[in-house]
């Protein structure tokens, strides 16, 4: 690797489609996050700042970085806190890299095992840390909670991601990457012929879609799974402590990760811009649409669902995400 | 678009490399923003109260003492009461004949052993 390579690859981690793509992308989300809850609840939602109200979850990033004062408890590390988001921020921004999105693209054989160690597992630790810093009975219970889900919720997500890679490689003999998985991904769950194989296949995908967005929707603390922050239990949970710049970390942290879900749904299980070529205009839109879809979807739930007990969070995602998604992925490897 | 093949080990390498850089600028921009944001440092709560409100941290000896009656000595009371109280004359001989069972038993031990 040459230097000016280094250097381009730096760029990608920092701007496109790293740090400041997924940032922007994920204040895009949280307005149609918002928008879409306030309609669903009869509200305007944000409105006023910039067109339709697009600013707003930026100037409310921006306030809580640089206005609001942060309350910090004694015992607590805020630096601590803030430090181990940066992490799970660093970590999402380096993952899209590994993605199809990516200009400057890295690939191995296995490659989805390094997609999981950035998405999965260093954002659960550096969320799990982040909230531990904050010492407190709300937080305690809070903490407990999104680490019993995460024992379910993330098996299942990983699950869901590896089961297109297998299909793609035992039927088409692909390399085990993301970009084989992602280009057969649309022709797996929409087969052109009707024979068994082929059928077989496609409802092992639709098991995998079906997984992953109940699995994410766990993950992100969506409802009905978010008895993790249940405002009317434990006030807000591992963020009742948050305050200023370190709540805004939070929230750039948890947009992001919602970005980057919603784009390894939309790329490893419904095939990102196919069936065009992802560097075309067509292939770009269609791209767009699926993350939208794939985004919308998962709001949609959020939205129209009340909240489960934590007993029952596990349940609900065992059963229809963990255990289909575990019986998809034996049945794609002997297909 | 520039794809650069490596095997698995290179590639969480290079990752972890660039995830460091990009750690590192977000903990220059956190320590810029942090010298700037207004800091208060507050006392946990506990239910809206100060933490102070638990400065006795141990309860007292009249509160042990009618906690364990309330909750023990009660539980037991109404083990036995469901036991007896039955309102049936063989249900009490039964339960007497138990006891007295029991501590003829445990006599006869004491009695063996010595």
């Amino acid at each position: 690797m040459d230097s000016s390579f280094v250097l381009y690859a730096l760029f990608s981690a920092l701007v496109y489609p790293g740090l400041l793509f997924l940032a922007f992308l994920g204040f895009f989300s949280e307005w149609i996050e918002r928008k879409t809850i306030a309609r669903a609840q009869n509200r305007m939602g944000p409105s006023y700042v910039g067109r339709f109200g697009l600013l707003q979850p930026l100037v409310d990033f921006l306030k809580l970085l640089i206005v609001k004062e942060e309350v910090v408890p004694r015992g607590s590390s805020p630096f601590l806190a803030k430090a181990s988001l940066a992490v799970g921020v660093a970590s999402l921004s380096v993952s899209t890299l590994l993605l199809p999105i990516s200009p400057v693209r890295f690939e191995a054989v296995g490659d989805i095992v390094a997609v999981i160690y950035l998405v999965i597992v260093l954002p659960l630790v550096s969320l799990s840390i982040a909230f531990a810093s904050y010492p407190n009975p709300y937080v305690v219970v809070g903490l407990s909670r999104f680490i019993s889900i995460a024992v379910v919720a993330e098996p299942a997500f990983a699950t869901s991601l590896l089961v297109p890679c297998v299909l793609a490689s035992r039927l088409e003999g692909s390399p085990f990457t993301i970009a084989a998985a992602s280009s057969v991904a649309l022709s797996l769950l929409l087969p052109g012929s009707l024979n068994l194989k082929e059928l077989i296949a496609s409802t092992i995908m639709i098991i995998a879609l079906v997984a992953a967005i109940v699995s994410s929707q766990a993950k992100l603390k969506l409802k009905p799974f978010d008895v993790v922050e249940a405002e009317q239990e434990l006030i807000a949970g591992p963020l009742t402590e948050m305050s200023g710049p370190t709540l805004a970390f939070y929230k750039l942290f948890r947009n992001m990760e919602i970005v980057v879900h919603s784009l390894l749904i939309s790329y490893v299980l419904l095939g990102g811009p196919a069936p065009y070529d992802q560097w075309t205009l067509r292939g770009v839109l269609t791209a767009f649409l699926k993350f939208l879809l794939v985004l919308e979807t998962m709001i949609l739930i959020r939205s129209t669902f009340g909240r489960v007990r934590v007993e029952d969070v596990i349940i609900v995602v065992a059963k229809f995400s963990l255990i289909p998604v575990l019986v998809a992925l034996v049945v794609a490897s002997i297909l | 678009m520039r794809v650069t093949s490596l095997n698995l080990l290179d590639l969480v390498l290079v990752v972890s490399v660039l995830l460091f850089c990009v750690w590192l600028l977000l903990l220059v921009l956190i320590c810029l923003f942090m010298r700037r944001a207004t800091v208060r440092w507050g006392d946990v709560y506990v239910g809206g109260e100060e933490a102070s409100s638990l400065s006795i941290s141990y309860p007292s000896t009249t509160a042990l003492y009618w906690g364990f009656t309330q909750r023990v000595l009660k539980e037991v009371y109404r083990v036995l009461r469901n036991a007896v109280h039955t309102g049936k004359l063989s249900d009490w001989a039964s339960y007497m004949s138990l006891w007295y069972l029991i501590l003829m038993l445990i006599a006869l031990a004491i009695v063996a052993s010595s």
